[in-house]
């Protein structure tokens, strides 16, 4: 399964606390999100990539641990859905 | 009053939005008369924005056991037919109807408001919460411009809030304390036994009326919230929390697509928020100013 984000422009993105809202242009919808689905959405603007290959776009980005890979990659597939259910990305067979 | 196919009607302009009422039932227009005698009842171009019709519930409705429903411009659902004792909260419902569905000029928050000088404050919150008397106590013993206690209008290129000041509908227990408060010559007639109870309209200080047309910047975002014996105090929101309920409060803010997502986030920019509970009107009008001093100073 790959995932497909639009294009930085399709969102508006406002840190506010320690959340973000998005405004998604398209639908015209906003969210209120965590900073792990900013980074998601960051990495996957304009592309389209697999869980694996996003995890590993994250782990660089973010100096996150190697050990932690398990774990991020099932971090990362929960919120891939959540933001599939939200539309605020595409699923790509 | 005017005749329109042959029934009294009367035309009101509240702030931004107009009216045309209209009703076969001539002692309801009579009441709306009386209620709205300080508002303007003609329009700069004669085309008023909503007309409201309380036509009787089938043809003998309008002698026997009369009863009426509203056939509005912007009718989202079926309303219950009323019975003619309730025409001037029927025509209330109707124009708060269209400005909820209809209503696209600025943002609409089911919100109370009210300013002193150029600075306003936006009170926001459920139903029942205590907006509406809270914004009377602040209109008749605080001094403080009304702007409306059912909806607010924000600007949508501004954080800034235009008045909308109708008469405060004012429910069962609230009645009494603002009977003691407010002059007697303000109040419209008591309806008992409504969906809500027993509701009685105060209207706005005439200086309010007045000054209808003249917006004023958001300065502070209160959620009042009425608790008898309860101790006074406030607590700051952080701008996720005021974020979703603004947004919630809206009825067209999703319809307005990036400018009304816009529009609330400079609202949420511009002013702090804050939940604030009180036991007594006593406390809750000296709690606000402590609270808008706070935040003004």
């Amino acid at each position: 399964m790959r995932f497909r984000a639009a294009p930085r422009s399709a969102y508006i993105i406002r840190p506010v606390d320690d959340l973000t809202l998005v405004y998604h242009r398209g639908p015209d919808t906003t969210h209120v999100v965590s900073p792990v689905i900013v980074a998601i959405l960051d990495t996957l603007y304009d592309k389209v990539m697999s869980i694996t290959e996003i995890a590993d776009a994250l782990t660089h980005a973010h100096e996150i641990d190697d050990s932690e890979g398990s774990s991020l990659i099932e971090t990362v597939t929960v919120r891939l859905d959540e933001m599939a259910k939200l539309d605020l990305i595409d699923r790509v067979s | 009053m005017t005749a329109s196919k042959g029934w009294p009607s009367r035309t009101l302009r509240i702030g931004p939005a107009s009216f045309h009422l209209r009703t076969p039932f001539a002692d309801v227009i009579r009441d709306v008369d009386s209620l709205y005698r300080d508002y303007p009842r003609e329009v700069d171009d004669g085309i008023y924005d909503y007309a409201i019709s309380a036509h009787p519930d089938g043809f003998l409705r309008r002698w026997i056991n009369p009863k009426f429903k509203l056939d509005c411009d912007f009718d989202p659902f079926e309303m219950l037919p009323l019975p003619r004792r309730l025409g001037l909260l029927g025509f209330e419902m109707g124009m708060n109807l269209q400005i909820a569905a209809g209503y696209r000029r600025h943002i609409v928050l089911h919100a109370a408001s009210a300013a002193r000088g150029d600075k306003a404050a936006l009170l926001i919150g459920d139903s029942g919460a205590g907006k509406s008397t809270l914004s009377a106590i602040l209109s008749y013993a605080g001094g403080w411009r009304h702007f409306g206690d059912e909806f607010a209008l924000l600007d949508i290129s501004a954080p800034q809030l235009f008045p909308f000041p109708r008469p405060i509908s004012l429910k069962n227990e609230s009645i009494a304390a603002m009977e003691a408060i407010a002059p007697d010559d303000r109040f419209g007639p008591r309806m008992e036994n409504t969906f809500r109870g027993t509701i009685r309209h105060l209207l706005p200080p005439v200086e309010a009326i007045a000054a209808m047309d003249a917006p004023a910047q958001v300065a502070v975002i209160v959620s009042p919230k009425f608790e008898p014996g309860a101790k006074p105090q406030w607590r700051p929101m952080t701008k996720t929390e005021t974020y979703v309920r603004l947004a919630a409060s809206s009825t067209n803010q999703p319809m307005l697509g990036e400018a009304g997502f816009e529009a609330i986030w400079r609202c949420l920019d511009a002013a702090p928020a804050f939940d604030l509970v009180y036991g007594s009107s006593d406390d809750a009008l000296e709690l606000f100013e402590t609270l808008w001093d706070h935040v003004t100073s």
